[in-house]
Formats: C-alpha cells, sequence, structure tokens
C-alpha cells in the first residue's frame, strides 16, 4: 500500500471503523447481502502502557473490550499496573464511544488519568487527519494541542513510521511565578500496511521556573499493542452482561464511602456474583469482592475522628516512621520506656 | 516530639522552629500518620504516651504552657 493510500485511508474512514482498525489487525472483509446497517463486531485488544514523569516510572497492561452499545460501541476497559495496583484507583473503566468526537468518560468519574491518557492518545493519533497538529499534549499530561512538523517514511515490512517534532521552538505552557516551558516533543507513530496503530511514544522536555534556574522534567509515553483480534459473540456478551453488573457496584463505591452506601452496593454484589465467575472479567469481580470488604471496614469506623480517638485510649500507641528535618528516619519505637508528647501541628 | 501534619515546606518549618526556639525533635511530612493513624481533626492536637507505650491523653487545640504541664503529669503517673 502506498503512503497516498494509506493517507487517503487514514483521512476519510468514519471514526467507528477507526476505532475498529485500532483494535484489529487487519479490516474487516464487506459483508455480503445484508442491508442492515453493519453492527460493530466485538473486539479486544491489549495493550502495554509506560509512562515516566521524571523519576516515577509507572507500567501497566491494559485490555480493552469493545462490545456493542446504543448509539456506538463501548470500551470496556481493565488495566493492573507492574506494582499489584490499578491506575486510577479501581480495576475497571468503561466509556461509550458515539458516532463522533473524542470519546467521553462516562461511569467513572475522575477515570484513572494513565489509562485515559493512553485511549485519548490512541484515539487522537487515528482520527486527526493529514498534516500539522497530529500530536496532542495529553500523552505527556498537557492540555493543549501541540503543533508538529511531520514526515513520514516506510520501513522494509511495509510498516509507516510518522513522526512529529515540535514546530516553531519552545512553547509557553504557562507564566508567572510557575513558568512552565515545552522545550522539546516528539511523537512517533507505527502504523501497520493496514492502517492501524501498532506501536506509539510521545516524548517531551519541560522546563520550570523561570529562564536562568529552570529545572528540566522528562516526560514520555509509549504505548504497545501486544494483541488484538475479534471476539466470539458468547465473549462479548459475557463481558457485556459481567460490566453491567459490575458497574453500578464499583458506581457505589466511588460515590461514597458512607456504610449506607457499602452495604447497598455489597447487597447489589452478593445476589449476581456467582453468575459472574466465569468469563473474561472474572478476575475484576474477585478484586471487586476484596474492594466491597475492605470499604466495609473503613466505612464501619465513626466519621468522627475524635471518636475514633478515644478508642485509642489505654492501648499501645501505633508505631511510624517518619523523616526528620535533619534527614534522618525516626521511629516511635525508638523511645520505648520514656513518656512521650508527640504534639502535630501546622504551620498555618 | 513534634510531627508537622501539614505538609509545610522544609524552610518553612525551619522558620517555625527557629522563631520559636524549639527544643523537641522535628518530623516532617506526617500527615498520613496524623490523620489515618492518629485520628486527627484539627491541629495542633497533642498525645500522651506512657512508659509502657500507651495513649493516656490526647489534647486538641491550642494549649496553654499550664495546662500541657497538667496533661504531661497526668501521663507520668
Amino acid at each position: 500500500m502506498t503512503i497516498d493510500r494509506l493517507k487517503t485511508h487514514l483521512g476519510s474512514v468514519l471514526l467507528a471503523s477507526l476505532l475498529l482498525s485500532l483494535l484489529q489487525p487487519t479490516p474487516l472483509p464487506a459483508q455480503a447481502g445484508t442491508d442492515e446497517e453493519e453492527q460493530n463486531p466485538s473486539a479486544k485488544a491489549v495493550w502495554k502502557v509506560e509512562r515516566t514523569r521524571g523519576e516515577e516510572v509507572l507500567e501497566f497492561e491494559v485490555t480493552i473490550f469493545q462490545i456493542p452499545a446504543p448509539g456506538g460501541n463501548r470500551w470496556v476497559w481493565r488495566a493492573t499496573a507492574s506494582n499489584g495496583t490499578y491506575p486510577g484507583g479501581f480495576p475497571i473503566g468503561s466509556m461509550l464511544i458515539r458516532g463522533s468526537g473524542k470519546p467521553r468518560p462516562e461511569l467513572f468519574d475522575p477515570l484513572s488519568p494513565a489509562v485515559m491518557e493512553m485511549l485519548l492518545s490512541v484515539h487522537g493519533a487515528g482520527s486527526e487527519g493529514a498534516g500539522l497538529g497530529w500530536a496532542d499534549g495529553t500523552p505527556v499530561g498537557l492540555r493543549r494541542q501541540i503543533s508538529v512538523e511531520r514526515t513520514e517514511a516506510v520501513d522494509d515490512d511495509g510498516q509507516l513510521i510518522l513522526t512529529g517534532l515540535l514546530a516553531g521552538g519552545q512553547i509557553q505552557i504557562r507564566g508567572g511565578a510557575r513558568a512552565l516551558r515545552l522545550s522539546a516533543f516528539k511523537e512517533t507513530l507505527y502504523l501497520s500496511g493496514g492502517g492501524s496503530l501498532k506501536r506509539a511514544e510521545w516524548a517531551a522536555t519541560l522546563l520550570r521556573g523561570d529562564e536562568e534556574n529552570a529545572t528540566s522534567e522528562e516526560r514520555t509515553l509509549r504505548v504497545e499493542r501486544l494483541e488484538a483480534g475479534l471476539i466470539e459473540e458468547e465473549e462479548s456478551q459475557q463481558v457485556e452482561e459481567a460490566y453491567e453488573f459490575l458497574a453500578p457496584v464499583v458506581r457505589v463505591l466511588r460515590k461514597g464511602m458512607s456504610l449506607a452506601a457499602v452495604e447497598m452496593a455489597e447487597k447489589m454484589f452478593e445476589k449476581g456474583q456467582k453468575d459472574h465467575k466465569k468469563g473474561p472479567l472474572a478476575e475484576v469481580v474477585d478484586e471487586v469482592a476484596y474492594l466491597l470488604k475492605s470499604s466495609k471496614k473503613i466505612a464501619s469506623q465513626p466519621l468522627d475522628p475524635d471518636v475514633r480517638a478515644k478508642k485509642m485510649m489505654g492501648k499501645p500507641a501505633p508505631d511510624f516512621s517518619l523523616e526528620g528535618l535533619d534527614g534522618k528516619m525516626v521511629n516511635l519505637s525508638d523511645f520505648k520506656g520514656k513518656t512521650m508528647m508527640v504534639a502535630f501541628w501546622g504551620y498555618s | 516530639m513534634a510531627i508537622n501534619a501539614d505538609n509545610d515546606g522544609r524552610t518553612r518549618i525551619r522558620e517555625f522552629v527557629q522563631e520559636n526556639q524549639l527544643q523537641q525533635r522535628m518530623l516532617i511530612r506526617g500527615d498520613g500518620v496524623g490523620f489515618q493513624q492518629y485520628h486527627l481533626k484539627r491541629l495542633p492536637t497533642v498525645y500522651f504516651i506512657d512508659r509502657k507505650g500507651n495513649v493516656v491523653g490526647r489534647e486538641a487545640g491550642y494549649q496553654s504552657y499550664e495546662q500541657l504541664e497538667k496533661s504531661l503529669q497526668k501521663a507520668l503517673k
């Protein structure tokens, strides 16, 4: 496929089929003999995501299921970070993809920033047309459009590589006392012969502070598609049902930590959890069960800290380890055998 | 000991220590310990811990020197 044809392909297809092409390795063959409006098939994709911001590194794998939904598709994603946590604090998330526009985070608010960045980046990479401004600051945590000068190349395997470099030198992101400038930006997108995104990288250098003593920070986001393909209707149905079962429970957990709310979620959960112990989201069901249990423990405590503190009287003081002003670590247990006066204070 | 539970910067804490000529050991970044383990409601809050390591008193809000001494005497018993 020539570059020109690829460009036409990228610029002209509708959003829905674009999303599809991101999820699938090859374009769908046209279905012959059906007059009905073509329904998007169910698909699954697994992406590896690596984000760095200065010293901070976050790695996770996100599995995205695309299932049919009224007016478009729904993406149900689940992500697990390499350190065992969920980016965003909850094991499952979703967004509705309508006919046009950017994905709209619908159910879980706020969505995990990292997963969101990854999804929006991939989405943006496919939906913007040719020319300047494919790049969007989202992947490196800047909520603004960044104009780039783009070059394209095709490698020996027929893979299209699009490179965008910051156009027009430094950009002032923010002025004033906490000045922030973008001094370098590069995006690299790797697309297969069929036009679907396989890998992408964004890198930015940010300068903080005034010109004389600015500190610089490197930020990167790398995403790589590990697998993608259509899924059987049965699996799609299982995802849909498990999602519909889990969503209200997680929503309650997110909204409030009152004991009444947690107990309500628990009731909803107990009713149907057996039906979803198998299938593609079985692990998430287990994780939500654990989340419910620990939320209940926290919610069962009295809300008023004064009341909670009364329960501490006469009991061993909880040990802790904190850094001293001199940089040395101090434990409460270092002072065993002494009467202690521990004063918590704030400057204001 | 004194624990800063408001995430003030080191410079501000040093200023505070100098201004008030504090002698105690000063620990920083104690918001997690303070609010989760020690159930703080307002600052300052002083806890008294006896020789055995048990919590024996808690005074929330500003205390005069005399009040603090009284509570400390109780803890020393």
